[in-house]
Formats: C-alpha cells, structure tokens, sequence
C-alpha cells in the first residue's frame, strides 16, 4: 500500500519485524494473518473468485513455511506476501490448466477470469479492450497498483523483478492507455466510467 | 502526487479500480486461515522441542560443527545483504594471542562493565556502525541507509536487535532492564525455538549479547549491564589478549557451544566490542565482524 500516513507507515514497520522475528519465533507470524488475510484474499477474489478461499489457506501455510526467505533489507512483508499469494495463484491455474486445456498448453495468466470481472462491472469497453491488449507482464503489474494498492516497489517484489523493470512496465502501460483511450479518438471517444460507450 | 497516483494517471483508472472491488473474505474464511497457521506454528514448535530432546540425547556424540545460516539481527549481517556484498571475511582464528589467560571471565566482564558504565552516552540523531567494509545509518525510526566501498547507497528499514525471543528497535533499547539478573535471564530464555535447526540455543543468546553490545545504540548502563550478566553466563572464558584482524589489541573471550567456539575481542580500556568471530560451516570457517566504530551522529555519510 503507498503509505500516506505516519501510523500506517509505522505498522507496515511493524510487519516487516514481526515477519523477520518469525523466522525465529514462528508464534510472531500469527498476527500477520490477521492484518493481511482480507487484502490477498482480495487479491485471489478478484482473479479465481471460485477458489479465493481455499487460496487464501494454501498461501499462508506457504508463507509460514518461507518466512525464513524474508528480508526486510530486501522489501516490505506485503509485497512479499502478496508474491507468495502470486506463487500459489500460478499453482492453482497451472492446475488449473492441467485439467482443463490440452496437454502442453501452458495457463498462468488469469485474465479471462479478469476480464469477465470488468465485463460484470459494466467497464467501458474501450477501457477493457485497451487492458486487453496490454502484454500480460505489463498489465500484472498495473492491476498490482490499482486493484491490490500496491506500491510499485512493491509490485515489484510480487513479481520478483527490479523495482526498475517494474516502473518501466507501469510507465508503458500507462502510456498504451493513454493513447488507446485519448479523447478525440475514435476508441476512446465517449469514454464512460461504466456502460457502453458505443 | 504520490508514485501511484503518477502511474494510475490514464483515463478510466478510477473505474478499473472501481471494478476491482470485492467482497471482504467471511469471518469463518478468515478464521480457518488462522487456524491453519496456527496448526503449522504447533507444528513447528513441537518439532523444534522434539530436536531439543533428541540434541540432548546425542550430547555425547561429537559431530563436525554445520550451520546453514543464521538469521541473526545484526547491522553488519543486514548491511550485507542490503549491499550485496560480503563482508564478513573468512578467518582462521580470530587474533594473534600474545599473553595467557591471565583472569576469569567473570572478573574480566564485571571490570569491564564498569569502564562500560563510565562511558560517555553521545550525541546525535543516527547510530553510526563502521564496520571493515561500510557504514551504516539508523534513525530512531529504524530506517537504515548502507554505504559500501564506492559509495554505492541502499536504505531500507532495520528489524532491530534481538535479546531472547524478543527483537527491540532502539526505543525498545531505551526502555530494556538494565538490571545483569534480568538480561541474563533473557540471554538465557533463548530457546531452542528461537534457534536454527543445526543452531544452539547458547550459541545464539551469546552472540545475540554479543551483537548488540558491538552494534546497538544501547546506553552505558544497558552495556553495563550487558556485560554483567555475560559475567554470569556459563561456558564463557578468557582466552588472553590478542590483536584483531585490524591490530587493535584486546581481550579475547570464548564460548564454546554445540556448533563450536565464538568468540569476542573486547578492549578492556573502553568496553567496546571490535570484533566477534563465530564458526560458521565448520570450526576452520568463521565468520569474522570487525567493528571499527559506533556511535552517534547528526550527518549520515
């Protein structure tokens, strides 16, 4: 989360060091399945809202079990935590996938499931098409910061790439949005903040 | 405006964020998540008391000394990784040894707590940690900023110093007992829980002691204290007087735990800690922290 206010600042602290302390004394980490379990269940909500529940279990038993890879030196338990919940989303679609999909293809990326999310939202269709052609490494990262409030530090620590790779992609996309949905042209004409535009 | 702000600027962010909204989780999700962590800390803790046992059964049988790592809160060890950079060398032994033991332990450190005691407390707003390879910078807030040979730069934010099972940032160094019974007894509740698998629980509360006497901005009395109740810890002995990896002459102590002998290089003229050498994947690798110096100061680098 950008933090925006002193006593936020001081409890994401707080997180960061009760995640460190973990990795010596495992009863520290309970208290951070209290402060963070709504936001990554959020975040499995929004991209396999059938199985956001069982997600939600699965990775705090893996968070517990990697508590020792933090590094507070290295970034905020949120983003590490919300790079645990990435690793447990890609096992489940992988699985997913495996059920579902003829052998050999490979389904990581949850847009579909994200697109019916806009489609259900009433979200402009310009805007859905724009999201739609994003590469997925790019528009990962952008629904990081806009739908899980992730910093794009953070985002980047989710991903496990560069806090720089991860601006450059924000940058990108943000660019590609602008100019699909500029006004005056004809995709983006009439854009609204929900219905349809067209 | 913010970071986030900047990126979120692009027509219809605030709808795509709108369209993010969920449903908070319900209380019986939240609580079967909880209570699948807490399963796994039982678990945890059950098979660390079970390795406790079992260490104890096997004390008579000596193996070679193997730690993987240890997560220890030390401002050197996080200014390594931070940096990305080793700086904890590889030492055969720790100094040149040039006299014999020429007292107890315990009458050493209880000397040695009143020259700590006398010690001016400073001033400033960072605690400044030079170690042989960089500095470090920590705020009250417990922000941190490393500076490595080159001048290269990272900051993050330090977890604090751990004594038993609890980590205190440097308000909670203020706020520590000082009285030597009640820090030994902390020293001594580090329990095989708080301790790596191939790790022993001595080891650890020694060198916890150890490490915030030689990096923590902890007041004259707190290392006063400190030092008296390391008086009162069993397994610790003089070694003699030695040079450190940099030729300062001190005091070497040594305490010889399950995975091997760690050992600190005091001056006894000051009570500062120059350097702590602890054996790392085997007694002949250890892993060596100088200190060149600490304290406080109003400029960071």
């Amino acid at each position: 989360m950008e933090v925006e206010s002193e006593h936020e600042a001081d409890s994401e602290r707080a997180s960061d060091t009760r995640l460190t302390m973990s990795a010596d004394d495992p009863a520290a980490f309970t208290p951070l399945v209290e402060r963070y379990s709504v936001v990554l269940h959020g975040y499995f909500a929004r991209r396999v809202p059938g199985a956001a529940d069982d997600l939600l279990a699965e990775a705090w038993l893996q968070a517990f079990a990697a508590r020792r890879t933090f590094d507070a030196s290295r970034g905020s338990a949120r983003g590490w935590l919300f790079g645990v919940a990435r690793n447990v989303l890609a096992g489940h679609l992988r699985r997913a996938a495996r059920a579902e999909a003829p052998p050999g293809e490979q389904v990581s990326d949850p847009w579909q499931a994200v697109d019916q999310r806009l489609d259900a939202a009433a979200l402009a269709p310009a805007l859905r098409g724009a999201l739609a052609e994003l590469p997925p490494d790019e528009r990962e990262v952008l629904l990081l910061v806009s739908w899980e409030q992730l910093t794009p530090a953070e985002a980047a620590a989710a991903v496990g790439i560069p806090a720089g790779t991860a601006r450059s992609r924000l940058h990108r996309a943000r660019g590609r949005l602008r100019e699909r949905l500029a006004p005056g042209r004809p995709a983006g004409r009439g854009l609204a903040v929900t219905g349809d535009p067209a | 405006m913010t970071e986030r702000q900047a990126v979120m600027d692009f027509p219809g962010a605030e709808a795509l964020q709108t369209a993010g909204r969920v449903a908070p989780p319900s209380a019986e999700v939240l609580a079967r998540a909880l209570s699948a962590v807490e399963g796994a800390v039982r678990e945890d803790l059950a098979r660390a008391s079970r390795q406790e046992a079992d260490g104890k059964a096997r004390t008579n049988a000596v193996v070679t000394p193997l730690r993987k790592r240890r997560r220890l809160l030390s401002v050197v060890a996080l200014a390594a990784v931070a940096a990305g950079v080793t700086v904890t060398g590889v030492s055969m032994g720790g100094g040149a040894r040039q006299g014999t033991q020429a007292q107890s332990a315990s009458a050493f450190l209880n000397d040695v707590a009143e020259v700590a005691a006398t010690q001016p407390a400073g001033s400033g707003t960072y605690w400044k940690v030079r170690a042989d390879a960089m500095e470090a910078y920590i705020s009250r807030s417990m922000e941190a900023r490393y500076i490595t040979p080159g001048k290269a730069v990272r900051t993050g934010h330090f977890p604090g110093w751990r004594l038993g099972s609890r980590t205190y940032d440097w308000n909670g160094l203020d706020a520590l007992t000082t009285d030597p019974a009640q820090l030994l007894r902390l020293i001594e509740s580090t329990t095989k829980a708080s301790a790596d698998e191939d790790e022993d629980a001595g080891t650890l509360g020694f060198v916890q002691a150890s490490t915030l006497l030689a990096d923590a901005p902890a007041s004259p009395r707190l290392r006063a204290g400190v030092f008296k109740a390391l008086a009162e810890l069993k397994g610790v002995t003089v070694v003699g007087t030695v040079k450190d990896s940099v030729g300062r002459t001190g005091t070497e102590l040594a305490y010889r735990g399950g995975v091997g002998t760690t050992k600190v290089i005091i001056a006894p003229k000051t009570g500062t800690l120059l350097e702590l050498i602890e054996p790392w994947r085997s007694e002949k690798d250890q892993r060596t922290a100088t200190y060149l110096s600490v304290g406080l100061t109003d400029t960071t680098g």
